[in-house]
């Protein structure tokens, strides 16, 4: 076990690695730059000046060195200007009061970097929006994977019968409408005038700090109904396919009441194959994060997300990129785990 | 002119739609006589599930077919004074005719967009579902087939497109500034390549 899991961390690192500097890569490239540098210094700049405050501030060297100094192993970037003294420097913006700063400022060291956009430290803005996500998350998921389990176990327990076909074409519909549909459709019938159900807010803005039952509730069904689809039919497939099994049978035939069958014969082993749809989800739930949360204005991760590769803020994009990428690498871990544990069939070897 | 109600919204839509109707009663009426000599196709007219869903693909094949003749305006063109017009509203200066579904914030028609559209998705979807199809094939074959280094290389390499979120790379891809440097056309040629060996294989497979 130990060293499934030593490898897969190596694993992990080696893939994080390579996505970073395939993101790093593609936001340094040349027209990238010129734009950061018309963006950050002058709008007007000629092609001249644009080369030469490129070159100032470091962003002309080897890509392969430049990566370097973001992750830290390689010296940040020094310029001395040769005429009045003053000093261009990477890790400038981490200076204390006596303006010295560290040589090396990098993710090994735990500094993100600074965020031309939001005019501050990566990390600590990355935090923030994290939290919010987070809460974001956690309703969803608190909504989705019960409703999804109930549905699914429901539907799975008669295949065929008349409740199966009903909640079978629910689950279907929900995971045929995207989450950019369902969303302009839930704002335009519970928070606009069309309808005059003005139930909800159309806006979670407000929802940052104070969360309510109003202006929450749209974002967090927008998203959850998305998976609840999805995962209420991998629960009544496995279901469907435990309930034809030897002992369920056995079981009956020995009269015990169909509700024992089901909840204690049947239920903990259908409940295997979900964990792992579940977990999968997560990396799916982080596209949905990023729509939902600009169709209500909700400034989280996936608002910053949108910001940072619009702005071409590379070090915000580059600190949202190895996020998206350990949740992805994290929850597949998880439920390989997970799966061990679950399922006594299945052993690492 | 009074702007129409849902209901004549409704049938003028339906009217619209004509062409794709008559189109869509043929194929299956036909299909269904012959369906005993149409082999798998044949079978889709056996099932109710088969049946709606081939209707509602062939429904939207039809309307990308006859999107021509469907539409009521034409979808690239401004009517000043139609900008966000609810459904129903009269074109301003032409007598009889309609926005069906409204305006857009451009003052382009909603209905004549959306048929319009389903060309679009029509040449895209499609076209994309194959590229993907055909790529995992011919990566996935070779590394099934030789298996050891092969193998993890290429599995290492599926596992970091999986784990790429999709709108990370969207966002990088879908930049005019990316367009300059030629990382687009260079990706096209690289996808290119597949189908063509794909292809190969596919002769060499059969032929040899």
């Amino acid at each position: 076990m130990l060293t499934f899991l030593i490898k897969r961390l190596g694993l992990m690192a080696l893939t994080s690695l390579c996505l970073t500097f395939v993101v790093f890569f593609l936001t340094n490239l040349e027209p990238n730059l010129e734009k950061l540098a018309k963006t950050e210094a002058n709008n007007r700049m000629t092609d001249a000046e644009v080369v030469n405050w490129l070159d100032q501030h470091g962003y002309h060297q080897n890509v392969f060195l430049r990566y370097g100094e973001w992750l830290g192993v390689v010296p940040g970037w020094v310029y001395t200007d040769q005429e009045d003294g003053s000093v261009i420097a990477r890790c400038k913006y981490l200076a204390d009061d006596d303006g010295n700063y560290p040589t090396f400022c990098g993710v090994f060291q735990g500094k993100l970097g600074y965020t031309t956009l939001f005019q501050g430290r990566v990390e600590e803005i990355i935090f923030k929006r994290l939290t919010l996500t987070g809460k974001l998350m956690g309703f969803v998921m608190l909504l989705m994977v019960p409703t999804a389990l109930i549905i699914g176990v429901l539907a799975g327990m008669r295949e065929g019968s008349r409740t199966d076909r009903t909640l079978s074409t629910f689950s279907i519909i929900t995971t045929a409408t995207p989450e950019y549909v369902s969303g302009v459709v839930f704002i335009s019938i519970f928070a606009s005038a069309a309808f005059g159900l003005k139930w909800f807010n159309g806006t979670a803005t407000s929802a940052m700090d104070n969360a309510t039952f109003a202006n929450f509730t749209l974002p967090v069904i927008t998203i959850a109904l998305y998976g609840v689809g999805y995962i209420a039919r991998m629960t009544r497939a496995s279901m469907t396919e435990v309930m034809t099994a030897q002992y369920i049978r056995t079981a009956r035939l020995k009269g015990v009441s169909f509700r024992n069958i089901v909840i204690k014969h049947a239920l903990r082993n259908a409940l295997i194959a979900p964990f792992t749809v579940i977990m999968l989800q997560f990396p799916w739930l982080l596209t949905g994060v990023v729509i939902v949360e600009t169709l209500f204005n909700y400034k989280g991760f996936g608002w910053t997300l949108i910001q940072a590769a619009g702005n071409n803020d590379i070090e915000l994009l580059l600190a949202c990129s190895i996020v998206a990428v350990l949740v992805v690498l994290v929850t597949q871990l998880i439920s390989d785990i997970g799966y061990v544990f679950l399922n006594p069939k299945i052993r690492v070897s | 002119m009074e702007p129409l109600t849902w209901t004549q919204i409704i049938i003028q839509m339906l009217i619209q739609f004509t062409p794709v109707w008559i189109a869509m009663a043929i194929i299956m009426v036909a299909s269904s006589i012959f369906r005993e000599r149409l082999g798998l196709y044949g079978r889709l007219y056996g099932s109710r599930v088969g049946l709606i869903g081939f209707s509602i693909v062939l429904f939207w094949v039809l309307t990308a077919i006859f999107a021509d003749m469907i539409i009521t305006a034409d979808p690239l063109v401004q009517v000043s004074g139609m900008k966000n017009k609810v459904p129903g509203t009269p074109v301003r200066g032409l007598e009889g005719e309609f926005y069906l579904l409204g305006g857009d914030n451009l003052a382009r028609d909603v209905f004549s967009r959306m048929v319009m559209g389903a060309r679009n998705v029509l040449s895209i979807a499609p076209a994309a579902t194959a590229f993907a199809f055909m790529a995992g094939i011919t990566l996935g074959l070779p590394a099934a087939y030789f298996g050891k280094r092969l193998d993890t290389i290429l599995s290492f390499i599926s596992n970091l497109v999986l784990a790429f979120p999709v709108i990370l790379l969207f966002y990088l891809l879908v930049t005019p500034e990316i367009r300059v440097t030629g990382i687009p056309t260079i990706m096209a040629a690289v996808l290119f390549l597949f189908p063509i060996v794909f292809l190969v294989l596919l002769f060499q497979s059969r032929f040899f």
